[in-house]
């Protein structure tokens, strides 16, 4: 059974990364599209563009601030928490991280401040010149954050040497086996979780006929972002999937994710109950066929068991088989609306279709949704280990009075909770608002009062 | 030890002394915030921090991930042997951070109950804070001598006027008329309890701080030297709020803050080397870490002067007072 001290830890650790993981979802996407319609909005002179700019900088602002606020917790987290595991991986990972902090933190740090507030205080160019900076600094974030995480899935490059991980050679390190899919994988979900958003409150505006001029561009710009992004999503995600299974040597989570104890099933399982401490299953919920195709090209070769891998090195099968089914059936239904806003343009009715604006509308948190059950498919998939196959994770929580875990706990969930529910109904409020008609289209640069955007 | 251990050292002690000069000012005109009794004064005051306090906070994040990566032993220690302390600093972060970003000045009771939270944040933040710092120095003092707790309570009083201090340097630098004027006259009042304070500490030290540590004679000439600017610095800052001829020559008392929290930071090193933590020398960390250090050394050495460039920029652009607001 699992000590009560590491069961806090995790669960401390899995509530506050998993609030983290949305901010950077909506900054590295809207950072982008924010550059993009300011870009175009420079070249076009035409204000429709910056309207949606203006629009959305509000949502990014307050996001990327809480962003911040919620990545000091995990900076700080791997010591207080997981003072074991920091002290084994810290030459390794404590230097990348402190690489993301001065080359990617710092940037952001430095012209958020221009980005938001300077429109008074710049020219133009250089508003869109720190609005790009802003993009890259997040860019660069979620890439070495993506390298730290994925030495943790594949690590490489190393040696050890009283009980620390050293590393031998730098680019084995940062380039690890599964870095550059997992890379690719999270950004295309990022991509997916902001054009989401972008698309699901330009289809609300276009239900009620307001704006309906901005709304159409921003519509039709996601869901061509939509529709190219998500059909490389199931590639890379398919991918990604085998490198750490396979390269990885992660047999165990690439088994989980089918949830068959029995070796002789061809069935892809759409729910399970899973008996762990027996390897059965209670009961499952299949078609047949379908998982000997999609698994191994085969309708006929049954799918491996995982009970062909260790008991203790076996990951919570039930935990990480819905996770992924979650996010499965989430990019399955952004694809069916990708195509079903390709049928509506074919049918002429792209921009008056009430089912196609509904069914945007209803997608709107999905891609952040499958973020995070992406994230904890591949968290959860890693245990029973923090450094997979090389340190475990009952070795790496720190040594304190559970009293203490217990403490921090309770108010991380009061003010995350708090936090969270201000942000939503923020974010919320400013949808239902809309484009204000009073908005001033002053153009950055021209103004002479200070714009205090971020009320 | 190593070369690159005295770098790693040096990059620790830049983003402390960054640290506790930006986010030092910030929080501290955060702590004084109830100051100001209208809230036409307090919405100026926010817009001088609203613009920064996320780049402030960054140099405590790479504080952080240095000590991570280059003193993984001690990083390891220090933090959950203050593990509650720890919680009360980053709740604290957390808590300001959502407090400015949901500022909205169209519902009056709303914006109370957020500087409310601001407020008080800024105090959990400066408290826990000291209290760490205040742990990390007490081991050094003999505890016949006097009782660890005096030291800790001395500790967290001289971060929270050093913060004011910052804090009320910046206000006048950024804020006119009423504001300006109150400026000057709390900047005066905390800089002599930080003096206060700092002289307290100073004697406690010549008598017992030796006794610990054993300072050698140069190490001892070296602290009292430092120790001599601080107090010129601090009797400086108290004559300049006093004297219009002097405010008129130097209209910048930021520089001040700067210089303060240089010395600061460099006699506290002087004065605890080769101790980060009494717990953790720093000649266990060396050969564990030493490959981290050379690439980390190397690479943030590197970025730095670009980092400073382009944030140096972003100052020159907010340059200058900072008195009307007007929202979207």
């Amino acid at each position: 059974m699992t000590p009560e001290l590491e069961m806090l830890s995790r669960w401390q650790f899995g509530i506050t990364a998993a609030t983290h993981i949305v901010f950077p979802a909506i900054s590295v996407g809207l950072s982008c599209w924010l550059f993009y319609w300011y870009a175009k909005y420079l070249k076009t002179n035409d204000e429709t563009y910056l309207k949606l700019h203006n629009y959305w900088k509000k949502v990014f602002a307050v996001g990327f601030g809480l962003g911040v606020v919620t990545g000091t917790m995990m900076t700080f987290e791997f010591g207080i928490n997981w003072a074991r595991y920091a002290h084994a991986v810290g030459p390794i990972l404590g230097v990348i991280i402190s690489m993301e902090v001065i080359t990617a933190f710092f940037l952001e740090a430095g012209f958020i401040g221009i980005f938001l507030f300077g429109s008074n205080k710049v020219s133009k160019k250089m508003m869109l010149f720190s609005n790009g900076m802003v993009a890259l600094g997040t860019i660069l974030s979620m890439t070495w954050i993506l390298s730290a995480n994925s030495w943790m899935q594949t690590p490489g490059g190393y040696l050890i040497k009283d009980g620390q991980f050293l590393a031998q050679d730098w680019m084995k390190v940062i380039f690890n086996v599964s870095f550059a899919y997992r890379l690719i994988h999270i950004m295309l979900g990022f991509a997916l979780a902001s054009s989401l958003l972008v698309n699901g409150v330009a289809a609300y505006n276009l239900l009620k006929k307001r704006n309906v001029e901005v709304f159409r561009k921003s519509f039709n710009q996601s869901m061509i972002v939509l529709t190219t992004v998500v059909a490389f999503q199931f590639w890379f995600g398919d991918q990604t999937v085998f490198k750490v299974g396979l390269d990885g040597g992660q047999m165990g989570k690439l088994l989980a994710l089918e949830g068959h104890f029995t070796g002789n099933s061809t069935s892809w399982y759409l729910a399970i109950n899973a008996d762990q401490e027996h390897q059965v299953n209670k009961w499952v919920l299949g078609i047949p066929k379908l998982g000997g195709l999609l698994v191994n090209n085969d309708i006929n070769k049954p799918i491996p068991s995982i009970t062909t891998v260790p008991v203790d090195k076996q990951p919570d099968v039930n935990f990480i088989f819905y996770t992924f089914r979650v996010m499965f059936f989430i990019v399955i239904a952004i694809f069916c609306m990708a195509f079903a806003g390709l049928f509506a343009r074919f049918r002429g009715n792209f921009f008056t279709s009430r089912f196609l604006h509904k069914f945007a509308l209803w997608m709107t948190p999905m891609g952040f949704i499958a973020v995070i059950c992406g994230w904890l498919t591949a968290e959860v998939g890693r245990q029973p280990f923090v450094v997979y196959g090389l340190l475990r994770t009952d070795q790496a929580y720190s040594l304190l009075q559970s009293g203490f875990v217990k403490t921090s706990l309770f108010f991380i969930l009061l003010i995350y909770g708090v936090m969270l529910f201000y942000y939503i109904r923020f974010v919320l409020k400013h949808i239902k608002l809309g484009i204000p008609a009073t908005t001033t289209l002053a153009a950055p640069g021209n103004s002479t009062s200070i714009n205090h955007q971020n009320s | 030890m190593s070369t690159e251990v005295y770098f790693a050292l040096i990059l620790i002690g830049i983003a402390l002394i960054a640290y506790i000069t930006l986010d030092g000012y910030d929080i501290g005109i955060g702590l004084w915030l109830p100051l100001q009794s209208t809230n036409a004064k307090q919405r100026v005051l926010v817009s001088v921090i609203d613009t920064v306090w996320d780049g402030n906070e960054s140099w405590i994040i790479l504080i952080g991930t240095l000590l991570w990566g280059g003193f993984p032993g001690i990083y390891a220690t220090v933090l959950p042997d203050n593990y509650l302390l720890f919680i009360g600093v980053i709740l604290g972060f957390i808590l300001r951070g959502v407090s400015l970003e949901f500022q909205d000045p169209k519902n009056t009771t709303y914006e109370k109950i957020l500087r409310f939270i601001f407020v008080a944040s800024s105090w959990l933040l400066v408290i826990c804070q000291g209290a760490i710092v205040g742990n990390l120095i007490t081991p050094f003092f003999n505890p016949a001598f006097i009782n660890p707790v005096w030291i800790k309570v001395l500790v967290v009083l001289l971060l929270v006027f050093l913060y004011s201090v910052n804090g009320m340097n910046r206000q006048y630098e950024k804020t006119s008329g009423v504001l300006e004027d109150d400026a000057k006259k709390y900047g005066k009042i905390f800089t002599i309890a930080l003096l206060v304070i700092l002289s307290v500490l100073l004697l406690i030290m010549a008598q017992n701080g030796s006794l610990v540590l054993r300072l050698g004679e140069t190490r001892k000439t070296v602290l009292l030297i430092v120790a001599g600017f601080i107090i010129g610095i601090l009797l400086f800052i108290i004559a300049y709020y006093s004297n219009s001829s002097l405010r008129k020559a130097i209209t910048s008392p930021f520089i001040f803050s700067f210089l303060l929290c240089s010395l600061l930071v460099i006699g506290i090193g002087v004065f605890m080397f080769p101790y980060i933590s009494p717990a953790v020398p720093l000649s266990q960390e060396v050969s564990a870490s030493q490959s981290g250090l050379v690439f980390l050394v190397s690479g943030v050495s590197l970025t730095f002067p670009i980092v400073l460039w382009y944030n140096l920029y972003a100052a020159k652009v907010f340059r200058g007072k900072q008195t009307t607001v007007t929202e979207d």
